[in-house]
């Protein structure tokens, strides 16, 4: 925070209700809010907490059944008495809007440098000449390589984090006091969210321009903001310095998000039971006294004050810090390895998977050489960034991707020769729960439908299937008033528990997670992760767990493999993989997955490229980015057992060990 | 409400200020199905509302004005107006309800069969549908009299292929658009055989756009009815049909005798106004939805 007299952005009393055509939504209520120059914010809570409102306010942009009261002044000035012409100098020149979806809000039909040169032109003032100058400067300054290429290309062309970087290119075009930011992260993976936040912290450093920050994910921004404010039900519950936030909250609302974040110890969440109430006028009373471990009557009663401490703190509770931090002890972890000895439920053998590229695209290699073993009652997780073929890994084992060449046996048959009738025969043994948990979901299918589909698809005896659906109905913790829902009418978090259901019913002896937490808020996830460490402490089932959490997989999975573009560059035991990582890849993966530990950690392995940047190489596929790459790295790597049953695909690994080893 | 709209137009922060949309799918539904209720019964009713046939001729009364014995006046034939126009009701709802039926179950059961298949099959259907396509609807309608004879059934099947390729282009894109969708793939991996993927899973949920489009087709399949009967394509003489009925009476419409064309085309007009209105509505409600 730079010592300025005057915050850039002071909201007062602030307050949004939204009339739909039956009823209102209240959602901002009484917001409190000031903003420094050079500082900046981050702005958390659940979804349908009125983040996103909150920086649309800001931004000049409600939707048109809004309706505004209270003050926001923006430099001195009220925006909420701006006439439409005032209000479109404001857009942009005053506060430009970074929005969730880059590529949905970069126009298709135009080359992104051209929409950054017209922005030029517009707010500064600059010729045709100049605009493309600067524009080149930049697309360098937001971490584009490359920019001459980068500025002639189609926002198609470019993958979802170069897009978001234009984005913030064409938004600090604009030269803006305020930058704000729509969850610009949500949906990239934990290296790509890194580079992007450190976008913004750089946006701030001159200390002409203030950034806020929107996000679900308070860990993965709590090392770039100076200071956090966290929204529940459109009610600012508390604001104070990121650090303090997440290392000693007050509000009991963030510490259960701060605790409903996996640590990289292997310890699971602590879910909080309930779901964000959806307010139809301002509230009188607390709205999260109904899901408060610590509520008393009072809280039901009347609504706190907002109280701002000295110490820049501000919280909204009559009980504020008065619980004692719970920490929940680190014996989570699932306490045997899978059974040795046995036949393995799904062997993989250099397993190649190629898409066929249409209207004259290449080919790819979505797979490339992929040999592993998963035993009866393990569960093994498969990490990496997004793009390395995760999903396609998965697919491949729950038989709804063939493999180009190599066999996947599953129970001992190869689902690439059998044919689509014993196919079906096999989905017996092998089920999926998919990333997108409401778009898995028959949409006109009620909750009961979905989840008896499979027995029926299956020619199951009828007798007992009703039975049978409510009995996992409420193993995965719903209601069996759930039965007659439709998937549109569930949030994503009981979606995901009525696609687990659907796999569990039929009791399969491996079931497979494509991301099965990673579109969910994250006291949701919490819950989720909690579900499936229940199941999968009951035993006997495999499951293979695809995740870029690294934190749930540390928590739940046995072994890890470390998935790099279409090979696997490290297999181990988790504990020690995650811990004692060895190939460079995974030490990446490892520092950049966010912690709260509070301190800022040492990056010492930054890939030097986005991953849509690596070419093909003949040798180590991660030559391109590693930032200890030689000579050397361009020969084959394979898979070695450089400890005990700790493989690793890496010449350098023993070295860069000892090296590790020596510093600490 | 009036304050709520004020505050709402005074808001500069709001960005885009399009009326909010009423909601008027339900009463344009309701009206079209009041109008065509009302011919229904009347088509239903006729034997008892007219004591006249739609083929009896008075030979006392040709091209009579409306009277107290014949209330719509009679046609050049002597026969009378009122009951015609009751008894073309069922003949124009009854083939334009056929024809659609039959462009909607074929169309859409091929479409989508196409569309899921994927690959050169689609290719084929597609420019299949493009060679009927590019034929004048009229034209398509004079092959098929010409190779199978005109009649009643011949003529529901020519206009039901007129409009099934609309039906064939729409599903293929809707089960294209919903097969890449998650739920597909999981109904795949719960074991679904092809079959059923497509009949339990894929088609209810590509149904929305085609009962959108049905009822407007309707009305269409009426004009292209009457249209044809009016040239002299449709329905054989004398038997009862709106077009055929403003066909007749257009030369006696010049010579100053309006019942003659203007009671069937009034008919017409309220029908296709009926479907027209029904199809409005479906489409009303499925962009609130």
């Amino acid at each position: 925070m730079t010592d300025s007299p005057s915050p850039i952005l002071a909201m007062e009393q602030v307050r949004v209700m939204l009339r739909t055509r039956n009823a209102g939504v209240a959602a901002l209520s009484d917001i409190e809010l000031d903003l420094w120059p050079g500082e900046v914010m981050g702005l958390v809570g659940e979804s349908g907490g009125g983040k996103s409102m909150l920086a649309r306010t800001i931004a000049g942009m409600l939707p048109e059944t809004a309706e505004l009261s209270g003050t926001i002044h923006v430099a001195g000035r009220d925006i909420v008495k701006f006439e439409e012409q005032e209000m479109k100098g404001h857009r942009g020149g005053m506060a430009a809007l970074c929005l969730q979806n880059p590529r949905a809000a970069l126009s298709p039909t135009r080359r992104v440098g051209k929409q950054l040169v017209d922005r030029l032109m517009r707010w500064q003032g600059l010729d045709e000449k100049a605009a493309w100058e600067e524009a080149h400067r930049s697309f360098v300054g937001v971490g584009i390589r490359d920019p001459a290429r980068r500025l002639r290309a189609y926002s198609h062309e470019l993958s979802g984090g170069m897009c978001q970087r234009v984005m913030i290119a064409i938004a600090l075009a604009c030269r803006p006091r305020i930058l704000l930011a729509d969850e610009p992260t949500t949906g990239l993976d934990s290296t790509l969210t890194r580079e992007i936040l450190a976008q913004f912290r750089s946006a701030a450093q001159g200390g002409d321009c203030s950034v806020l920050v929107v996000s679900h994910d308070i860990a993965s921004i709590a090392e770039i903001c100076d200071r956090i404010a966290v929204l529940y039900a459109g009610v600012l519950v508390e604001s104070g310095p990121a650090a303090d936030i997440v290392s000693n909250p007050h509000h009991p609302y963030t510490q259960a998000l701060v605790s409903a974040i996996p640590g990289l110890d292997g310890e699971l969440p602590t879910p909080v039971a309930g779901s964000m109430p959806r307010l139809d006028a301002a509230p009188a009373s607390c709205p999260y006294a109904d899901r408060c471990q610590i509520a008393t009557s009072i809280c039901r009663d009347q609504l706190p004050e907002w109280r701002l401490n000295e110490d820049g703190r501000g919280v909204r509770c009559f009980h504020a810090g008065e619980f004692a931090a719970r920490k929940v002890p680190a014996t989570s972890m699932r306490p045997t390895a899978g059974g040795t000895g046995q036949d393995p439920i799904a062997v993989l053998d250099r397993v190649e998977v190629r898409y066929t590229g249409q209207y004259g695209r290449p080919d790819s290699l979505a797979l490339r050489g992929v040999s592993l073993k998963l035993k009866p009652a393990e569960t093994l997780g498969v990490v990496g960034e997004s793009g390395c073929g995760k999903s396609t890994l998965a697919r491949v084992i729950a038989g709804l991707v063939p493999s180009t060449s190599g066999t996947a046996l599953v129970n001992g048959q190869d689902f690439a020769k059998i044919s689509f009738k014993d196919k079906r025969k096999m989905r017996r043994d092998v089920q999926m729960v998919f990333q997108d948990p409401v778009d898995s979901l028959s949409p006109k299918m009620t909750v009961a439908q979905n989840i008896r589909d499979p027995l029926r698809a299956l020619g199951w005896p009828r007798e007992g299937v009703e039975a049978r659906v409510d009995r996992f109905l409420s193993l995965v913790g719903l209601e069996t008033t759930f039965r007659h829902v439709y998937p549109r009418q569930l949030s994503g978090g009981q979606a995901q528990r009525v696609a687990i259901a659907r796999a569990l019913i039929v009791d399969p002896s491996l079931i497979v997670f494509d991301e099965p937490t990673s579109a969910l808020d994250v006291t949701v996830q919490a819950q989720i992760l909690n579900l499936l460490r229940q199941l999968m402490a009951e035993g006997n089932r495999s499951y293979l767990f695809v995740s870029h959490d690294l934190a749930a997989v540390r928590g739940l999975c046995d072994r890890v493999a470390v998935l790099y573009l279409g090979k696997i560059v490290e297999l181990g035991r988790t504990s020690n993989v995650l811990a004692h990582p060895l190939h460079p890849y995974t030490r990446a993966l490892v520092e950049a997955s966010p912690n709260l530990s509070g301190q800022r950690k040492v990056e010492e392995t930054r890939l030097r490229r986005d991953l849509d940047e690596a070419y093909e190489a003949d040798g180590c596929a991660l030559e391109t980015r590693c930032p200890f790459a030689e000579a050397d790295c361009r020969k084959p790597q394979a898979l070695a057992e450089l400890r005990e049953s700790h493989y690793a695909a890496c010449w350098k690994a023993p070295d860069l060990l000892q090296r590790a080893g020596t510093q600490s | 409400m009036n304050h709520a709209t004020a505050a709402r137009s005074d808001n500069p922060l709001a960005w885009h200020r399009r009326r909010p949309r009423r909601e008027i799918g339900r009463p344009l539904i309701l009206g079209g199905a009041c109008i065509l209720s009302l011919v229904a019964l009347g088509a239903l009713l006729a034997p008892w509302l007219s004591p006249w046939g739609p083929e009896d001729i008075d030979f006392s009364a040709f091209l009579a004005p409306p009277s107290r014995a014949h209330p719509l006046g009679t046609d050049g034939n002597g026969m009378d107006l009122w009951s015609r126009v009751l008894f073309a009701a069922r003949i124009d709802i009854g083939i334009a309800l056929a024809a659609v039926a039959i462009a909607v179950l074929s169309g859409s059961i091929i479409g989508g069969l196409v569309g899921y298949a994927g690959g050169w099959v689609d290719e084929i259907a597609m420019r299949l549908t493009d060679i009927v396509q590019a034929f004048p609807a009229f034209v398509l309608a004079l092959i098929v009299s010409a190779m199978f004879g005109t009649g009643l059934v011949n003529l529901t099947l020519a206009i039901g292929l007129i409009f099934a390729p609309a039906y064939v282009r729409i599903m293929r894109s809707e089960i294209r658009a919903l097969r890449v969708r998650g739920f597909v793939e999981a109904a795949e991996c719960a074991g679904n055989s092809r079959l059923s993927i497509f009949f339990r899973h894929l088609l209810p949920n590509a149904l929305t756009p085609v009962l959108v489009i049905a009822p407007l087709n309707c009305g269409w399949a009426m004009l292209t009815l009457a249209g044809l009967s009016f040239l002299g394509l449709g329905v054989p003489v004398p038997q009862a049909e709106w077009g055929a009925m403003i066909s007749a009476g257009a030369a006696d419409v010049i010579g100053g005798r309006w019942w003659t064309s203007i009671f069937p085309g009034v008919s017409l007009f309220a029908c296709v106004l009926a479907f027209n209105l029904i199809g409005e509505g479906f489409l009303e409600l499925s962009e609130v939805e």
